[in-house]
């Protein structure tokens, strides 16, 4: 899905712009992009108020210009620059606009800068093959320490090379040195120059087919015939409380890894062509990718915004080849690009600035704090799911579950739902416990006092009464064969053969009405245990899902027994089909209805009835076979296999004959098509 | 039992009682622009999305007033051949035929404006070679392309002299202690190879005169006319007169004058003034070396020419210094088919330059089959409209992009394109959506917002704090729908109630309009026949174009054929009069314009001539973003851009519509329900004479969720009642004082602080800036405003 996302943005984001839009311009102020937010509810991105405004293309900063800038980082409001072409890293203090050039003469090639909260500066230098630690001394920087390619080690030989690209420490001072194609991770050293070992290193994806590799294969023919070997990370960052994060090309989004070296969060979403990763202020994590676009993720990894996007005419806000991403106290992101050699900085807007501020608050548990924040940032974004969540979560703080119920509902938030309504249902309980105890009473009286009172003898002689005239009607006896078959499926489905107890009409309607529970099933089941949403599901999607497989079946099931001695007629492979389908006919209304009352701590209750009407389902879909051919249990199983490989094989067919028809379609139009505009 | 439950049951009902009568005070938060660092604050109020102070430093301005204020005198003029001369009580030019070059004086000042790159050579080394000397010293370009080689890079840019093979007696530098300013020009004697080309002219009066253009190598001959009216000179030019003799080639593009107006360097204290979006200028002062190319009007789809730039009105200003000298282009007629070129100094020119080409023929793709695969090919005939440009020339004050707008105002009002406005008050836009569409299993079923009686109570209620002046769109009035299906059916939802609510509305002689949209749609409409509606391109494609979003709110965008497009809007014409409405509201009609093929080909011409059949029909319509063409029967410009393209090259943000419209055309904001700028939005609405617009519905947003209008995330009346009061009083206790009355000036006192002059003498003072500005006069807190003179 997320592939499918990406394939869409990169094709049409580009034709989306010359266009103007067919309804009149909705967010317009007055950017070359829009900006988008992830939604929880509708499980996909959605347009968002503009979160971030772009200024003006920079090409030089306290009058010292950019030439081919590769990093950014921002360390106590003071930004700093590698740039290659310069051979230097700029030092600008965004509050006493002072520029600094460090490391001319020393770097030749600067592609990675960091600063630690001691204010050293740690550049990596490509074309140097070491990376540098600076110190002020005296108002000068000079170098007080060098990375450079471990000796006597078995982590390196000789021919190993040592690029390095990116550079980074962490709160112990350890420091953490990204090597360009290297698929081992991170160079780690000691603050002295001292390497001992490699860390944050990328795994093998736990694939099918790796799987399959692993077990047939040794490790070097893995690697070089097929060529499985983790992604060398990208680039990485560190955040406040210095855990490393880790962004590679071919994985989407972000790695955030602990000091054990294990994934600690991930980001939800995310791009396959992140260039550069960053902490802000409010411990959200920025993204750049090498296309121009920027997300923003909450501390979760849940996308805040998705804005910018690739230049193609020389559109502010939009990037060429951008580099690096850093972000200040104030939240304003910088971004330089080496395509056109120069910073752009994006200031939040009023709107951005309510999210975080909200984020700030809510991510520090200070959850009925948030309220305020969030009913603004709701105000301005009705659909803002977040939001909705915050307040459910603000809600449920204050034990107002009510309201939390309804904010979680509208964000779909199913935990936070689920421990709402769990509230709000025992309240009900206690509530109505004695319109429940009265019920139970009225019924403990009647029981009592059936002798005198004819309750149930009075009801059931009604429904005798009305059973005997409807076993006049041969449609109604029909409709209720196959309860009797559920009961004793061999004798059942015996009678079905030998007797017709059962016919083609009375098949469509078990058929239909299968069709029919299945829809209220996928409409109305309580969102907790159901991930369609009713208006997005498309009713022609849903008949092919259920007819299509349906018929197949019976098809494959007829074919394939009538060349194996089985001795079903096509009738019977059908009316016997569709009268096992009786388990869900049952078991769908009674899931639709239960869910409405059951919280995720009840799943089981959920899922459990739904496995006995599956199993119960399969079982009887095995005698009815069994019993319609005449098989033993064997023969049975077999036929089964070969039925359902039948069916896929004619589906196969029948795509193949589709496309066939399609081609040739297509050849016929473009010959039309040739000759009317060569006429 | 019943016992224990009823204690259970009062414990938490306590519990949450207590729970909410503990809870804290809901508090709004509205934080303002943050108080960023200088480096930011600067860089967002230097940026492209501000207009700029004009601080030239004064070296600058009197180095261009003694070096480089163009004069020629009479013997000067002789030796060029500039033998024709048009004059008028304001102005004369010069016209030398076989360069074709013009010298324009604006008799006042004694100023020139050339149609030549002038101060060649100062660099006082040779410059350029004799090809580009040849290009830059001709007044007539000549595009055309082999009929056997169509292609985009196939396309010969010449000019008379380079078909004439002209060459010079120097290389053109210059010795600065002795200006020669002819030398540049002076070309070998018997170099003008007049077999090939000939220029004849004809003088008909003192201020016309027509030239037959005739170039033998390609088989063209065509005629030109050139003219002086009040003081404005005109160039002429009808696709008519243009004959082709040989087959092998075709004429594409005529262009007059490529270099008029154009500056050296970064000698010239100016810039040069694009009507892209609300308005853009790029200084000229610094080397830029870059190209800008942008057809008038948008896309033509017919060609599948896509353009960002939005160039709504057919004009451009270059001012070579501000407030002394400037010139401005206006396209009177042909603007459909012209592309605004410029060209800046970098690595192939030393000069900023900026002018139209006129396209008499456009490459198209012959498309041969599904994969697209085809071959380029140009259409046999030439387009059938003529093409004519006035040049304005602008001195003193004048020379501003306040003059560029202001010039082209009064063009407009001269021709009767606007009236007055009439109004008392300042106008507030407010759009109701009144129900939409949500899928369903069975199709769809109606998601109601508003009824009419509850727009009419919000309407009411927006009276009584004071907004009498309301110009009222009605969104969602279809049992259609709303979001992306137009044109709409007349099934009114409501009928009665609809008509009850406008008769309310225009009582108070306020106007309504219905949303509808006949020229664009999409694959959702219920109203399109595919086969039948949907227009076919050039290339006989249907002009369906998928515009897949990230939100997946994806559809096929359908432009349709205008002549089935004004069938449908004739058949609405009775129901929509009959509702009483004052008119339409459509966010396309007035901004798509494009080719089409029906079996032959029609140009954006034909669609224009179609489309006007609107307006015997509809006398006011609210149109979005309209181009120039419809301001005849604007009644209320919607959806005024917020800034242009932002291009790397623009420096600055100008409004140059609202100075066009102001004082004559009600111009309204994007909805403010999705503002993001927060303050600075209204201020920008306050500097520009922008009036302010919501979209608001009754019910709750979230009822939107499912439905293709979950784009418009935030709409409920009860959430904006207040924000609306608050920003009304803000924006008119300022548009208030200027009500009817025009821009005659605007200037920025410094970086973020403007000051909007209008004709009644009022002015308003805006400070972006987040602290406040003082000066000798006035005293404007941050972010605020201040009118004086009242």
């Amino acid at each position: 899905m997320k592939r499918i996302i990406l394939g869409i943005i990169f094709t049409t984001l580009g034709l989306m712009m010359p266009q103007r839009t067919v309804t009149p311009v909705v967010a317009d102020n007055g950017l070359p992009y829009q900006t988008y937010t992830y939604s929880s509810s509708r499980q996909q991105l959605i347009q968002t108020q503009d979160a971030y405004v772009p200024l003006s293309i920079t090409k030089n900063i306290g009058g010292v210009a950019l030439n081919s800038p590769q990093d950014i980082v921002i360390q106590n409001d003071i930004v700093y620059i590698a740039d290659k072409g310069s051979k230097s890293v700029l030092k600008y203090d965004l509050l006493s606009d002072e520029v600094t050039i460090i490391g001319q003469g020393v770097l030749n090639q600067p592609t990675g800068v960091h600063v630690d909260d001691l204010g050293r500066v740690y550049v990596a230098d490509f074309a140097n093959k070491e990376a540098y630690q600076f110190v002020e001394i005296d108002d000068v920087y000079q170098v007080v320490e060098t990375y450079q390619k471990p000796i006597n080690t078995p982590f390196f030989e000789e021919s190993s090379p040592f690029d390095p690209t990116k550079i980074v420490t962490d709160r112990g001072g350890n420091v953490y040195v990204l090597l360009s194609g290297n698929i081992n991770g991170l160079a780690q050293f000691k603050n002295n120059g001292e390497f001992f070992g490699y860390f944050g290193g990328n795994r093998i994806p736990a694939t099918f087919d790796n799987f399959i590799r692993s077990a047939l294969f040794d490790e070097q023919t893995r690697r070089e015939f097929f060529q499985i070997i983790p992604n060398p990370v990208y680039n990485l960052s560190v955040d406040d409380s210095g855990l490393i994060l880790t962004a590679s090309k071919s994985q989407d989004g972000y790695l955030k890894l602990n000091i054990a070296n294990i994934v600690f969060s991930e980001s939800v979403w995310g791009f396959p062509t992140v260039e550069d990763v960053t902490v802000g202020p409010y411990n959200t994590i920025f993204t750049i990718t090498s296309e121009g676009y920027i997300v923003e993720y909450d501390p979760n990894g849940s996308v805040l915004f998705l804005f910018s996007g690739p230049d193609q005419l020389g559109q502010k806000g939009l990037f060429k080849a951008p580099k690096g991403i850093a972000v200040d106290s104030k939240n304003n992101i910088y971004v330089v690009d080496e395509g056109s050699g120069a910073l752009q900085v994006f200031v939040q807007t009023e709107f951005a600035g309510l999210v975080h501020q909200a984020i700030d608050l809510y991510f520090d548990g200070r959850y009925a704090e948030s309220l305020g924040p969030w009913q603004e940032v709701l105000k301005m974004n009705r659909l803002f799911d977040l939001a909705n969540q915050g307040l459910g979560d603000a809600y449920f703080a204050l034990q107002d579950y009510p309201q939390a119920l309804e904010y979680y509902r509208l964000a779909r938030d199913q935990v936070g739902f689920s421990n709402a309504y769990w509230e709000v249902r025992n309240q009900f309980l206690l509530n109505q416990g004695e319109i429940f105890i009265i019920i139970l009473m009225i019924f403990i009286v009647l029981i009592l006092f059936k002798k005198w009172i004819p309750f149930y003898s009075t009801v059931a002689e009604g429904i005798v009464q009305v059973k005997e005239k409807l076993n006049g009607i041969a449609l109604y006896r029909e409709l209720i064969f196959p309860f009797s078959v559920i009961q004793k499926p061999v004798d059942g489905y015996d009678d079905l053969k030998r007797h017709k107890f059962f016919s083609s009409t009375s098949a469509w309607i078990y058929l239909l009405l299968f069709f029919l529970t299945y829809l209220v099933w996928i409409y109305e089941t309580n969102f907790l245990f159901n991930p369609n949403i009713p208006s997005e599901i498309n009713i022609l999607e849903q008949v092919i899902t259920i007819f299509v497989p349906f018929f197949l079946w019976v098809i494959a099931n007829y074919l394939v027994c009538s060349i194996r001695d089985g001795d079903g007629k096509l009738s019977e492979v059908f009316q016997g089909s569709a009268l096992t389908l009786l388990p869900m006919i049952i078991t769908f209304p009674i899931l639709t209805i239960i869910s409405q009352g059951l919280t995720l701590n009840e799943a089981f209750i959920y899922e459990i009835i739904l496995g006995i009407g599956v199993t119960i389902t399969i079982i009887y879909f095995f005698i009815m076979v069994k019993e319609i051919h005449f098989y033993d249990i064997k023969p049975t199983l077999s036929n089964i296999f070969i039925t359902i490989f039948t069916g896929v094989m004619m589906l196969a067919m029948a795509f193949i004959i589709f496309f066939l028809l399609g081609e040739v379609y297509q050849l016929v139009a473009d010959m039309i098509q040739e000759v009317t505009s060569r006429a | 039992m019943l016992k224990i439950v009823s204690k259970i049951v009062l414990a938490t009902g306590f519990i949450a009682l207590t729970a909410m009568l503990t809870r804290p005070e809901l508090e709004a938060v509205q934080p303002n622009r943050v108080d960023n660092f200088s480096f930011v604050e600067n860089q967002l109020l230097s940026s492209s999305r501000y207009t700029q102070p004009d601080a030239y430093e004064q070296s600058v301005i009197d180095r261009f007033n003694s070096l480089y204020r163009l004069s020629y005198d009479a013997q000067e003029l002789i030796d060029l051949d500039f033998l024709f001369e048009l004059e008028d009580n304001f102005t004369k030019v010069y016209f030398e035929k076989d360069s074709f070059s013009v010298l324009i004086k604006d008799k006042a000042t004694g100023y020139f404006y050339s149609s030549r790159p002038e101060f060649q050579g100062f660099s006082e080394t040779r410059e350029d070679n004799t090809a580009n000397r040849n290009l830059m010293n001709s007044g007539l370009w000549i595009e055309s392309v082999r009929t056997n080689n169509v292609s985009n890079s196939s396309v010969q840019i010449e000019s008379l002299y380079t078909l004439a093979d002209v060459s010079y007696e120097n290389n053109g530098s210059q010795d600065l202690d002795n200006i020669d300013l002819t030398r540049p020009y002076l070309i070998e004697s018997n170099s003008y190879d007049k077999e090939e080309v000939s220029v004849t002219v004809n003088q008909t009066s003192l201020t016309r005169l027509s030239t037959s253009i005739s170039l033998k190598k390609y088989g063209f001959n065509f005629e030109v006319e050139l003219g002086l009216t009040n003081g404005k000179f005109s160039v002429f030019f009808s696709p008519s007169s243009i004959s082709e003799t040989n087959d092998t080639y075709r004429l594409m593009a005529l262009q007059f004058f490529p270099y008029l107006g154009s500056v050296r360097e970064d000698v010239a204290p100016g810039y040069f003034v694009i009507p892209d979006g609300v308005g853009a200028m790029v200084r000229t002062d610094s080397r830029l070396d870059t190209t800008f190319q942008s057809d008038y009007y948008g896309s033509d789809l017919g060609y599948l020419r896509t353009s960002v730039a939005d160039l709504t009105l057919p004009i451009f200003g270059i001012i070579q210094s501000v407030n002394q000298f400037g010139i401005m282009a206006e396209i009177t007629t042909g603007s459909e088919h012209s592309t605004l070129l410029a060209n800046f100094w970098g690595r192939n020119t030393r000069y900023h330059r900026m002018t139209n080409r006129f396209n008499v023929r456009r490459i198209f793709r012959n498309i041969i089959n599904r994969a697209g695969d085809g071959n380029d090919v140009i259409p046999e005939e030439v387009v059938n409209q003529d093409f004519e440009v006035l040049y304005h020339t602008l001195q003193g004050e004048k020379a501003t992009y306040v003059g560029v707008a202001n010039t082209y105002q009064q063009s407009l009002i001269s021709q009767d394109i606007f009236a007055q406005e009439q109004k008392g008050s300042t106008p507030l836009h407010t759009s109701y959506l009144i129900a939409e569409q949500e899928p369903n299993i069975f199709g769809t079923s109606r998601v109601s917002m508003t009824s009419y009686s509850e727009v009419k109570a919000m309407y009411n209620s927006l009276k009584d704090i004071g907004i009498e002046n309301q110009t009222t769109t009605l969104l969602g009035w279809s049992e259609d729908g709303f979001t992306a299906i137009a044109p709409y059916r007349t099934r009114f939802i409501d009928g009665t109630g609809l008509r009850a609510l406008i008769s309310t509305i225009t009582e108070d002689e306020n106007e309504v309009y219905l949303d509808q949209e006949y020229l664009v749609g999409s694959d959702r409409s219920q109203r399109i026949n595919f086969n039948n509606d949907v227009a076919r391109n050039y290339s006989r494609l249907k002009m369906s174009f998928e515009s897949r979003r990230l939100d997946n709110q994806n559809t096929d965008t359908y432009f349709l054929y205008p002549n089935k497009a004004m069938e449908k809007l004739n058949l609405d014409v009775n129901t929509i009069e009959a509702t009483g409405a004052t008119g339409l509201s459509m966010p396309r009609f007035g901004n798509t314009l494009f080719s089409y093929y029906d079996g032959e080909r029609h140009s954006r011409t034909d669609t224009l001539n179609t489309i006007s059949i609107a307006k015997e029909k509809y006398s006011q319509l609210a149109l979005h973003r309209p181009n120039a063409y419809m301001f005849d029967l604007l009644s209320a410009y919607l959806d005024m851009p917020v800034t242009n393209s932002q291009f790397d090259i623009y420096t600055d943000l100008i409004p140059l519509i609202p100075i066009v419209l102001k004082g004559f055309v009600p111009m309204f904001t994007p909805y403010l329900n999705f503002n993001a700028l927060g303050i600075e939005r209204l201020l920008q609405m306050i500097d520009f004479g922008v009036n302010p617009s919501y979209l608001l519905t009754d019910e709750p947003t979230s009822n939107l969720r499912f439905t293709l209008s979950n784009r418009y995330y935030t709409t409920q009346f009860l959430d904006f009642e207040n924000d609306i009061e608050n920003t009304y009083d803000f924006v008119s206790s300022a548009l208030d004082r200027v009500i009817n009355e025009s821009i005659v000036s605007r200037v920025m006192l410094t970086v973020g602080v403007s000051k909007v002059t209008y004709s009644n003498g009022v002015s308003i003072i805006v400070n972006y800036r987040q602290v406040p500005f003082t000066s000798a006069e006035v005293n404007v807190e941050a972010l605020s405003y201040k009118v004086v003179n009242v």
